[in-house]
């Protein structure tokens, strides 16, 4: 027991001083969300209504090895071929890099524009220090929208993490605090145990809804490279897109939770049961 | 909860305290109580054994049972 408590004493100071730093994090933030341009001094906050709030995005950067844009007037085709490592798509690339018909133009580690007439095609330059790949990573951008009722679901999303973290530190708090009392099962307890529990579940709920509204309104950005001297040379090396983004772990473990508080609630009434028979 | 427990009218006629009571039965004085104001859920055969045997009476004479309306 004396272990329990020393151990309950430990989680119950965590909780307490986590609840305070949360208590402190909304508050500047609703401090800075008061100041019009959203700046004290030399601090400026990055989430703001005025500059807008982050979203988690998808990136994709696409850095062929070589990148050809050809022009078949016999043919009236013109357009762009990249080769990559895929077999199928290195045979079409073979294909136009040998037929001499073809007017072309290369482009060699994406940045450095060479014509057929002045080098060398499988000559490379010294400084391709870039792998042929598609680069995929995740990124957070800010959005500032003009629609009030977007701009309204992101100032939820930006601070629906704070005010979990809030409630659910609050809660563990006072349920360290009653156990450091009595270690013993409590209707109380449970009630805490369940309301963490909701509290993950809604809150993942609430995220993957507004989610899906950013990305309802926010449609994929593609940017182009594009060479005013080069005919046909519109070319995408990038993409920007956002995701519903869903956190099954919380979700889960907030299930888990509700199913615990219930178990413990049975467990009470077992206890209390056992108290009562004389 | 429609058993009624009469312990009390019991205890009255064999002229015995409920104390005394407890401490023959081996229970403490609070579970006593628990079980004559009736916030007891269950009772012990052995328990019940015990009291009937010192109050001299059938189980009958201290639960009784009376309908919920």
């Amino acid at each position: 027991m004396k272990n329990n408590n020393r151990l309950v004493t430990v989680l119950y100071i965590i909780s307490r001083l986590s609840f305070r730093a949360f208590q402190l994090f909304l508050l500047f933030a609703l401090i800075f969300e008061c100041i019009p341009d959203g700046s004290l001094g030399s601090y400026n906050s990055n989430s703001h209504h005025s500059k807008g709030y982050q979203i988690n995005t998808h990136i994709q950067l696409n850095i062929p090895d070589t990148l050809i844009f050809y022009n078949n007037k016999e043919a009236r085709t013109a357009g762009s071929i990249l080769k990559t490592g895929d077999k199928e798509f290195d045979k079409d690339f073979s294909e136009i890099k040998n037929d001499k018909k073809i007017n072309k133009t290369y482009q060699i580690n994406n940045f450095d524009v060479y014509s057929i007439s002045d080098h060398d095609f499988n000559t490379k330059k010294e400084f391709n220090n870039v792998e042929p790949q598609n680069n995929f990573s995740d990124l957070s951008v800010i959005v500032n929208p003009k629609n009030y009722f977007l701009k309204g679901a992101l100032l939820v999303k930006n601070y629906l993490s704070l005010v979990l973290g809030l409630f659910v530190s609050y809660q563990l708090m006072r349920l360290f605090k009653q156990l450091r009392t009595d270690f013993a099962f409590d209707q109380l307890l449970n009630k805490r145990i369940r309301n963490i529990g909701y509290s993950l579940v809604s809150f993942q709920i609430i995220n993957m809804t507004i989610s899906i509204i950013t990305t309802q309104y926010l449609s994929t950005i593609n940017y182009y490279h594009y060479i005013p001297t080069v005919e046909n040379s519109k070319f995408q090396f990038m993409n920007l897109s956002t995701y519903v983004e869903y956190n099954w772990q919380t979700l889960f473990m907030g299930l888990c939770l509700v199913v615990l508080a219930k178990l413990l609630s049975y467990g009470y009434d077992l206890q209390n049961e056992n108290e009562l028979t004389i | 909860m429609p058993i009624i427990v009469n312990l009390d009218v019991m205890l009255a006629k064999r002229k015995m305290r409920s104390n005394e009571l407890a401490e023959r039965i081996g229970i403490t004085t609070a579970n006593l109580s628990i079980l004559k104001t009736g916030k007891a859920k269950a009772i012990r055969f052995s328990t019940l054994e015990l009291i009937c045997e010192i109050l001299e009476c059938q189980p009958g004479d201290i639960m009784e049972f009376v309908k919920e309306e």
